[in-house]
């Protein structure tokens, strides 16, 4: 009785249903949201640095209490690296350039050199020759960033 | 020869029907792919055609903020351009004394004020925060002055936009 109400049964059954998946516009809806996503994808993976810039102007605007100890790197253009130390301790050093340009696995070696001989050293100030591109200032922010919080750009 | 024979045993079928279910099963692939990969950031942050960010190992988290973009030929701040460059120098007419651009120093001062300290949804929103997307060929001299003309206009807080390394 059932298979008859249905149509299931084979052979000379007036009201057998047979369902066809339209994949056309299955099809349709798929190209427009893959091209969308396509469109709208983006292949990069954006990150960020915070950084400071020293204080323009009067002393007394400047709220931020003075690091004791602050180390100071210069990226000269000729590849070579300055390290300078202030405040409560003092060294300098100057790294020379790697295949004329700058040593950042060095650079990296001496900071925590540093940062395990001053531990209440956390403060870096890099600044560059003017012609120095951003991309290796970029590099060596990455490299100071690792052992020290707060990183500013330029000099005091 | 041998062609001949295989086409007189399998003669061609004019109607050639489109193997539909095959190219459902790759779109299928394809869209699950691509919608695992959608990001649903905050922050859809995108430089410019002529702008290419560094690249850093270490980075923090995006947010969305402000804004300034260093081109060779142009500075922009959320896309709209406000000075012109020629490959990264200021024009003449625009540098002022200390060297940064008067054009770039009144609008920052412009936008600093007009900043909102809560977002639409009334989430509090930090005004004096920037996000520089900087080309990584610019020279320290014109980030410098971009850099002191922001600090000089109230933004204290700067957030280099950079691509992660991996």
């Amino acid at each position: 009785m059932s298979s008859k109400l249905l149509g299931l049964h084979s052979g000379g059954g007036e009201t057998e249903q047979d369902f066809e998946l339209n994949l056309a516009s299955i099809i349709d809806c798929f190209t427009v949201l893959i091209t969308y996503l396509l469109i709208s994808a983006s292949f990069l993976t954006i990150g960020m640095f915070d950084v400071n810039v020293p204080s323009v102007g009067p002393a007394s605007n400047s709220t931020a209490p003075t690091p004791k100890i602050t180390l100071s790197v210069k990226l000269k253009q000729n590849g070579q690296l300055t390290i300078n130390v202030s405040g409560a301790a003092k060294q300098s050093l100057s790294l020379s350039s790697k295949d004329k340009n700058w040593d950042f696995d060095q650079l990296a070696a001496q900071v925590e050199e540093m940062k395990k001989k001053w531990p209440a050293m956390d403060t870096a100030m890099i600044s560059a020759d003017g012609l120095v591109e951003y991309a290796p200032l970029v590099k060596a922010i990455d490299q100071l960033r690792k052992h020290l919080p707060f990183v500013f750009i330029g000099e005091r | 020869m041998g062609v001949q024979k295989f086409l007189k045993k399998h003669p061609l079928n004019e109607d050639m029907a489109l193997q539909i279910t095959s190219m459902a099963d790759i779109f299928t692939i394809i869209l699950v792919f691509l919608l695992k990969s959608f990001s649903t950031s905050v922050t859809s942050i995108s430089p410019s055609n002529d702008v290419v960010l560094p690249s850093a190992l270490n980075s923090d988290e995006v947010v969305d903020s402000m804004k300034l973009e260093i081109s060779p030929s142009v500075i922009l701040i959320d896309d709209k351009p406000i000075t012109t460059m020629r490959e990264f120098r200021f024009e003449a007419s625009d540098v002022e004394r200390d060297g940064t651009a008067r054009s770039l120093n009144s609008t920052l001062i412009r936008e600093r004020k007009k900043r909102p300290e809560k977002d639409a949804e009334g989430k509090p929103v930090n005004p004096s925060q920037i996000l520089v997307l900087a080309d990584q060929k610019t020279p320290y001299a014109t980030l410098k002055a971009v850099l002191n003309s922001a600090s000089s206009s109230g933004f204290t807080e700067f957030k280099l936009v950079v691509v992660k390394d991996e």
